[in-house]
Parts: C-alpha cells; structure tokens; sequence
C-alpha cells in the first residue's frame, strides 16, 4: 500500500509537501474534488495532497522549501512501504483547513468520494503543524459513532525556532504519514466487509482490514512522539494506538465468528489456544 | 572491435554531455559505459550491473526560479555521482560486474522509465534471465552547507517473464527466499524474502564534509603508468562538464585497477584500496548494503542456473556479509528498521545457503526485531527453528516454529505459504510424536485437533503469497 509520492510537476511539489486538503468544491459536487485534477481518480481509494503556497508565505521561502524537501522524502518512503492501495492526487487548487471545516457534511462526501487521507501544513503561530485528516476514522469513528477521543484531525508540530537552529532534525522527524494511511485502509476495508454479502469477498476484505491494523500497530514506534520538538500530541498518538489494536483484535473476532466464511485466522486461534485477547493480538505475547 | 567500443556505439555523443560519468566493468566483461537517463543502458556480458541514476532534486528545486540554485544542486548531485561510481572501483565488485551511470544531460528520468527501458531494452539489449541489476536513485536537497540525501536502492535478479507481460515492475524480478526440508527429508518448507527495495532514511551531509570525502578519493585514485606505487601518476578529479567513459580491468587478483578514459586520453593503474571508502560509507551506509546486496544476488545467481553466468568468488559470501554488518551497525534511528531487518535477513538468507542454521537463525531473529509486524520474517525464522529442532536430531537454541508461522498468518491472514508451513511442520511433528521423539520445547498438544484446523482451512485456499 501506499501514499504520497512526490514526482511529477511543480504543482506537484508544491503539493508535495505535505498538504492537502480537500475540501470539496462547495461541498456538493460529488465526483469532483475542489481543486484536484479533473480526473480525479475516479472510483478508487485516494489520497489527496493540496498547496502549499499558503505556508510558503507564512515562514519564507527558506523555511519552506526545507520543509517540503523533508516531506517529499517522508512522502516517499512511504509509498514505498505502502504500496499501490490509493491513487495520490496533488491539487494546487486546494489548501488545508481548520478541523471546524471538516464538518460530518463535507466528509461524508469525501468518504463516499473514497479519499482516504488528506494532509496539509499550515502555520500555527510560531509553528507548523502537518495537518492529517483520516477520513473514514472522522466519517465513521468521530461523526457517526461520537468518540470525541478520536477525531480523525490530527496535527504534528514543527516549531520553526528549532528547524531554523538546524534542519537535521526536520529530514529525522517523524513518520505519521504511515500510521495514517494504514488506518484509513484498516477501517475503509473493514466497512467494506461489513457491508459485503459474499462470503469468499467477505473474508478477504477482513483479512486485508486485519493486516493494515496490525501493519499500523507496527507504524506506531516510528510516529511516536518525541520529547524535543515533533510530532503528535502524545495523547492523540495513544488515542490511535488504542484504535489501532482495538481494531486489529475486533477483526480477529468478526472472521473467527464468522460461520459462513473459513478464515485462516481460525488457525491462530487454534495453535494460540483460543486465550481471548492473547489469541487476537497481532503477535504472540512472550 | 573491441566489446567497450561496441558498447559505447550506443552511449550518447560526447557533444552533448555535460557533466562526468563513469563506467566500469570487471571481470569477463571487459566493457564500459556511461549514458543520458534517456538511453539506458547496461552491459548485455556482465553477470551483474550497477546503475546509479543521477540523484534528483526535490520538487520546490526543480521548480526554482533560480538556475545559479539548480546549477548548483546538479553539480553536487554529479559530484556525489562521481564519488560513488569511484567508491564502486575499490569495493567488492563479485566478479563480472558493468556499472554504467545515468545522467540528467538533457532533461530528468523517472528511474522507474528507466528500469523498464532497461527491463524492455533501451538502448541496451533487454536485461537477461538470471542477470542481476542493482539500481540507485535518490533525492538531494542542499541548503547553505548542508546537503540532504535520500536514497532508493532496488535489486534483483531478472525471470523469465518476457518484457510487456508482467503488470508491474516487480513482477519482472525473480523471488528471493529459501527452501529448507524437515522430517525425513520428504516434506519443504519455504520462505520468500520482502522484495529488495528500499528507501533509506535521508542523510546529513556538509559541503566541507564532500570536499573531504573528495580529497580522500583524489589521494587515493593516482593514475600510475605501471602498477607500482613508485611509478609516476597523476590524480584524478572531478571536473564540473568534463565527460568521462573509463573501462576498467582488475588486475594483480584485485591489487590494481587497469583504467582507460576513452574521451579523456586517462590511462593507466589505479591501486584498490577498499580503506578510501570509509568516511563516505560513515556519511551514506547505504553503499555497504549495495555491494552486500550485489553480493547476495551473485551468489543467488550461481545457485540457481538461471542464465550461463561467472560464478563469484569463494569469498563472495563472506564480503557480501562484512559489508552489511556493517551498514546494521552504522543505520540507526526507527526510520531505519526496515532496512536493517532486510539487511540481516540477507546474512541470514547467506548463512542458510551454506547450511549455518543457527546463523541463519540469529539473522532472522533479528530482521524480525527491528522490523517485528513484517510477516516475511516471521516466516523465515519459523522455516530456521523448524531446521534446528525437526531435521535431523535437535540442535540448540531454537523455538516452537508454529509459533513464527502462526504470527506470519496473524499479520497477514491471506499469507499462505506460512499457513503450508504450518502444514507441513504439524504433520513432521506427529512423525516425531509417534516414535516419542519430540524435541523439548516444541508444543506437541492436541496435535490431531490443530492439524484439523489447518487442513480445513487448506482446503478453501487459493494462491500463495508471502510479501
């Protein structure tokens, strides 16, 4: 699977960097996402990247070309990890936006427009802050669920005073990109199977759920927060940590429960000795 | 004519570089080259092939108003060309060996364009079954003194799959992995090695630190006119616009390097000294996996019959292994982990070609610590514990290999090759439970029930698959 890559024109790089965001076109033109490409991917999962031009005038050109080179490098390695599950779309025309835009109307839309993530940066005072908005953990986990621990709005700090002090500490930052992208896949497929009424269909999309739940659990280390200057809110990290397990072990319950389908993950039950959470979690406990 | 002049035939006239670029081939081959991005090419002769591409500038660079500032980051992006296709001349090259550089001259590639015109035939003949090819990319950022590196290193050995067939690149690369029986020799266990593509974590390098790194190589690359060191000789340096295309021929069994620059009139003798490349390989220890990972896929090559190569030397085995040793202990920080779990998933993949199981199984024990939700690995230590306890009588320091195949499952459930695994190593252990010749420490409960299990689960499978 995978997200952002960066190649491909200057629009590209401005959105490289990092942002995006993708707020729809006056919130109703379906199919269409405001500023992206007229193609737009039809119907495949996305991941939107909009400008950066708005930061770019927020903390001088310096400032921000480093930042975007930083980005363009975590981008990459990340869709080296991650893989062909979603279609990158660069969009100049669009820019991030505070959480408050990202209403349950506008993300219904981008959730049925199949966008998985959006990332921006944006200034925040004296700060950057790359901005991920994970749009099924919004649509399905904040909106329609009401866990206000969770807001699928995320936002990781880069205090300028300290990457102007020295930028290696930028190209070492943190990897959320990946951890993002893997839950947005986690939930998208395990809505998918909830949804599926055939049952081979069914166990795969379950299994794939499975497998990016736990490919998250191992994101996790990287994107940890550091005590110096970056990354998440530690308690934002340990709300998605929790989701991120909760999830892995709730999809090893729904394919064991499952009747109609056979899923290998009866297997690890069965050699696990069926010890309830010691047997759905991603790894064997030592 | 000779095969190096055949070879250049296809390279680009000089009139239009810009910019220096090396070729180097050792061994039978005998040939070198170098080439715009737009013409790719590799040495049809060599068993193997380095192709670094020119490192490409991050997007804000590209898009600069400012030529002195896109200039200036092409010239540091050759300069750094210059020094790695020097550091290629004094490391292990595993025999038979083309290194042909591609460069920005008239325009940027996308390296996946030209991996697939290599794959197709570009300029060159199409890469052949069984060939190996080791591409290098990356992307360079500079800013005042500092300059930031991020590279991308794919390696492979090409398959028989004709070129337009396969739907994506990979697709053209031969599996890595291993086979290892258990039992009475009947029944195989497998495991299949991630794909050798990796994007390191980006590097810090100063400008004064370049100039370092240059002085050292200038030293250390003295044009003799015999192959004495009291012989007189003059250095070789980088020249921003000055083209270069230089064959290579090892000599006195790899004390010298025999160069001819066939634009510049260079000729002559070069000592190897592998010493010259420790301050870059500090600063990028990436280069320390490119010739262990070279190393890995000419060994391969050998084992498999797959295309009438060269074999490498006898010490291939081991220099592939000191080389990324070492770049595990010089790769730190969790961005890192993936590469270093690949890189001791290599030594470990080494140490099980030449029946080292409990080498392999430290290696693959490892590769599964740093690297622990990356199910690959969890099946290759299974497939080492299963070697250990059940092949022939019990060597120590194993553990219950069910436990590493039922792990690689938990992460992937669609992963079947370890669901066979487990498969095959249930049933060696009812052989061993019915002659009461468990080994301690292998969980032999409830045997029938757990092998019901897994042959019902069988039984609804379709295709493997273990990346």
């Amino acid at each position: 699977m995978v997200l952002l890559t960066v190649p491909r024109g200057l629009r590209r790089l401005a959105a490289t960097a990092a942002s995006l965001v993708a707020l729809l076109c006056g919130q109703g033109a379906l199919a269409q996402i405001d500023g992206c490409p007229d193609s737009a991917g039809g119907p495949r999962d996305k991941v939107v990247i909009g400008s950066v031009a708005e930061l770019v005038g927020a903390v001088g050109a310096r400032m921000s070309r480093a930042l975007l080179a930083a980005f363009e490098m975590q981008f990459e390695q990340a869709e080296s990890e991650l893989g062909k599950e979603a279609l990158i779309l660069y969009c100049d025309g669009r820019r991030i936006r505070d959480s408050g835009s990202y209403s349950a109307s506008v993300v219904g839309i981008l959730n049925d427009d199949q966008v998985l993530l959006e990332v921006g940066a944006r200034a925040d005072g004296t700060d950057i802050a790359l901005t991920y908005v994970v749009i099924p953990i919004r649509h399905y986990v904040f909106f329609e669920d009401g866990q206000q621990s969770i807001p699928g709005y995320h936002q990781a700090l880069y205090e300028q005073s300290r990457i102007s002090a020295g930028l290696q500490d930028l190209f070492k930052g943190n990897a959320e990109l990946r951890l993002m992208a893997a839950l947005a896949l986690a939930l998208r497929h395990e809505k998918l199977a909830d949804a599926e009424t055939d049952a081979g269909r069914r166990r795969e999309l379950i299994h794939r759920s499975r497998a990016f739940y736990c490919d998250a659990i191992g994101s996790l280390e990287a994107a940890r927060p550091r005590n110096d200057f970056l990354g998440l809110p530690p308690s934002e990290w340990q709300a998605l940590a929790d989701f991120a397990r909760t999830g892995a072990a709730r999809l090893f319950q729904k394919a064991v429960a499952d009747t109609s389908i056979v899923s290998t993950l009866s297997v690890v039950d069965s050699e696990r000795g069926g010890q309830g959470a010691a047997s759905s979690a991603c790894l064997s406990l030592s | 004519m000779p095969p190096f002049l055949a070879a250049a035939r296809h390279l680009i006239p000089v009139s239009l570089l810009v910019a220096a670029a090396l070729p180097f081939t050792t061994g039978t081959a005998g040939a070198g080259g170098f080439t715009a991005c737009e013409s790719p090419f590799v040495f049809d002769g060599s068993a193997a092939n380095i192709v670094p591409i020119e490192f490409l500038a991050t997007t804000a660079d590209q898009e600069s108003a400012d030529p002195d500032r896109r200039r200036q980051i092409q010239e540091t992006a050759q300069h750094l060309a210059w020094l790695m296709k020097l550091d290629s001349w004094h490391q292990p090259t595993y025999g038979s060996l083309g290194v042909v550089s591609h460069m920005f001259l008239e325009g940027t590639c996308e390296p996946d364009v030209v991996l697939d015109r290599l794959i197709r035939g570009g300029a060159s003949a199409p890469i052949r079954p069984g060939q190996v090819l080791v591409v290098l990319q990356g992307r360079i950022f500079t800013e005042g003194e500092d300059i930031f590196l991020q590279s991308r290193l794919r390696g492979f050995r090409r398959n028989a799959v004709p070129p337009g067939e396969a739907p994506t690149l990979s697709g053209y690369f031969e599996d890595e992995g291993l086979t290892a029986t258990v039992g009475n020799g009947s029944a195989a266990l497998t495991a299949t090695l991630p794909l050798l593509d990796i994007i390191f974590a980006p590097r810090a390098v100063t400008r004064s630190e370049l100039q370092e790194i240059d002085s050292i190589f200038v030293e250390a690359s003295i044009v003799r006119a015999e192959p004495s060191l009291s012989s007189r000789g003059s250095p070789l340096r980088f020249e921003p616009g000055q083209p270069h295309a230089f064959t290579v021929e090892i000599t006195d069994g790899g004390k010298w390097l025999k160069v001819t620059d066939i634009f510049g009139g260079i000729s002559g003798y070069i000592r190897a000294d592998p010493e010259v490349s420790a301050f870059l390989h500090r600063k990028l220890p990436e280069l320390d996996f490119l010739n262990g990972m070279l190393g890995y896929l000419r060994i391969r090559q050998a084992r498999s019959g797959l295309g009438d190569y060269p074999p490498p030397p006898e010490s291939a085995a081991r220099q592939a292994e000191e080389r990324l040793t070492r770049f595990i202990e010089r790769d730190e920080g969790a961005r890192a982990a993936d590469a270093r779990a690949l890189a001791a998933a290599l030594i470990g993949s080494l140490a099980a070609d030449g029946e080292d199981w409990r080498g392999a199984r430290a290696r693959f024990a490892e590769a599964a610590a740093a690297s622990p939700y990356r199910p690959a690995y969890r099946t290759l230590l299974g497939v080492a514990d299963a070697r250990l306890c059940c092949a022939a009588a019990p060597a120590p320091g194993f553990d219950d290999p069910a436990r590493s195949f039922t792990d690689s499952l938990s992460l992937d459930p669609e992963n079947l090759v370890a669901l066979r695994n487990l498969d095959t190593f249930l049933a060696s252990l009812a052989r061993l439970a019915e002659i009461n010749a468990v080994p301690a420490g292998i969980d032999a409960s409830r045997l029938a029930q757990r092998r019901e299990v897994v042959q019902k689960v069988l039984s609804n499978v379709k295709e493997p698959q273990d990346r």
